[in-house]
């Protein structure tokens, strides 16, 4: 038998937005979602990123009110506007996933670079957000899930997010 | 709306539909040309009644009508479904977060005014259990909608720890007539009108009382709203309550308003904060600042921002009962008529 297909057949023409120019010489914002255990990776790699190169500095550190909520308009205004780099967590659960790619996608949206950070666990719903969204490109960082850990484990991961920026900031913008 | 060949064999059909991830994991009618065309009654089915997340599709009525149909709904069903859809992508609703969410969420749909008995939609025995065909395939194809159009599969973008069975069906209405207040739309819209209200709910949890009085009957239920795991306890959220046609006799002849009671749930569904783990603790103070501005140990922490989003809904047989469905949290309930 013939049935109709309960599904969209296409979201449309999926048109790739560019990605800003990847670089560290400069400013390197955050934008928390307060995640327990984020605060501690962000300012590990902040310190990590600006002891190793001294034409970078710590910028703006913006604290979202509500994980499972957008951040504010503003808040988007002032980390795109004055820095080269915006450090955005962390996705370890569902909703705070979503709400926090949708941040990095509204700030890779005006031009700034945008690194995402979440859990293995959440990365596949990470990109299944930014995709439509036609941010398949976001440079999202996956690091080992839960990230409420032990500091040994959060110093790792920690590692893990500056040394793919390191990386990263060294290689073409997809 | 594309139209596939799947197999004839009814079962064969089902297995198919489920295999291609259409499915919920019970049998669905499938959705033939003629019976979408019968659920859209003429209505133009592209036009769109929201766009949802994650997916950033539009849900069109022709692809909502293919949901109704393989829900198993009846004919005429479709301006329910549709104002469900509706409400659940109003950003109040926080659908992004409710469909991603580890947390079992869903969206409970309540019914009011005539569209009740037009659609034979129960309020009284079993309203929220099985037999309410009409109660089970509305709230069926309401979430098929969701999952289907906005693509939030579970396992998939649907990210819910251990999801609940109501998240395959979740939809009742309310009693009005055995309420002693007026009926919960009422408090958007006029009490005459249909309406289906939409609440981000993550379980339920029967409450038996066999009180006679008012005052140690709503203890009781203060005494269930609040608990130091609850979603509402960390959101301040919009905790529903079925209240059983014999507590709402309890409170009503008590001379209880709906406010007297929100107020006194509000000021007595509360869990001290040394109940809760640093953690849960770290978290309200982020995301209840307003409400909480300092949290010691024994500060009383409650279940919702404001006394009125504790929901109050008659619905039920007789009986010592009454059920709550603790709420996802960090969402409003929203209320829109069926067109």
């Amino acid at each position: 038998m013939k049935i109709r297909t309960p599904v969209p057949s296409s979201l449309g023409d999926s048109l790739l937005q560019r990605s800003a120019r990847r670089s560290l010489a400069g400013e390197i914002a955050v934008l928390d979602n307060t995640k327990p255990g984020f605060a501690e990776v962000a300012n590990a790699v902040l310190e990590a990123l600006v002891g190793a190169d001294a034409t970078r500095r710590r910028g703006l550190y913006v604290t979202k009110g509500n994980p499972t909520r957008p951040a504010e308009e503003p808040d988007y205004e002032r980390l795109s506007s004055g820095a080269v780099a915006v450090l955005v967590g962390a996705g370890d659960c569902g909703a705070c996933t979503s709400w926090s790619v949708y941040d990095a996608v509204e700030l890779a949206n005006r031009g700034v670079w945008t690194v995402y950070v979440c859990t293995e666990i959440f990365a596949p719903l990470a990109r299944s957000i930014a995709e439509p969204r036609n941010r398949g490109n976001l440079d999202i960082v996956v690091i080992p899930h839960p990230l409420a850990a032990s500091s040994e484990e959060l110093g790792a991961a920690a590692l893990t997010v500056a040394s793919r920026m390191e990386m990263l900031a060294t290689s073409e913008a997809a | 709306v594309e139209l596939v060949e799947i197999a004839d064999d009814p079962r064969a059909a089902w297995l198919e539909i489920e295999e291609r991830g259409w499915g919920d994991g019970l049998p669905c009618v499938p959705p033939v040309a003629a019976l979408v065309e019968d659920m859209l009654a003429g209505a133009d089915p592209d036009e769109i009644v929201a766009n949802l997340p994650p997916s950033g599709a539009d849900a069109t009525l022709g692809l909502i009508a293919v949901n109704t149909v393989m829900a198993g709904c009846l004919s005429g069903v479709l301006p329910a479904v549709a104002a469900s859809v509706r409400a659940a992508a109003d950003p109040r609703f926080n659908l992004l977060a409710v469909q991603t969410t580890t947390n079992p969420a869903t969206e409970v749909v309540i019914v009011n005014g005539p569209a009740r008995s037009s659609l034979g939609l129960v309020s009284g025995a079993s309203c929220l259990g099985n037999g309410a065909s009409a109660n089970r395939t509305l709230g069926r194809a309401v979430r098929l909608s969701l999952m289907n159009i906005g693509g939030a599969r579970p396992g998939k973008a649907d990210r819910a720890t251990h999801g609940f069975p109501g998240k395959v069906s979740l939809c009742f209405s309310e009693a009005e007539e055995a309420s002693p207040w007026e009926p919960l739309h009422a408090r958007q819209l006029p009490a005459e009108m249909s309406a289906v209200t939409v609440v981000a709910g993550s379980g339920t949890l029967n409450l038996m009382d066999m009180a006679s009085d008012a005052e140690e009957l709503l203890r009781g239920m203060a005494g269930a709203l609040a608990f130091s795991m609850s979603n509402d306890v960390v959101y301040g959220g919009t905790p529903v309550l079925v209240i059983g046609p014999d507590h709402a006799r309890v409170l009503g002849e008590a001379g209880l308003s709906r406010k007297d009671v929100q107020s006194f749930l509000f000021e007595h569904a509360t869990v001290r904060a040394s109940s809760l783990s640093a953690e849960n603790r770290g978290f309200i103070a982020g995301v209840r600042s307003d409400q909480y501005p300092a949290i010691r140990s024994d500060t009383a922490i409650g279940v919702t921002k404001r006394p009125d989003d504790i929901l109050l809904v008659v619905a039920g047989a007789m009986g010592p009962h009454t059920v709550l469905i603790p709420s996802y949290g960090d969402s409003r309930a929203v209320t829109v008529p069926i067109a």
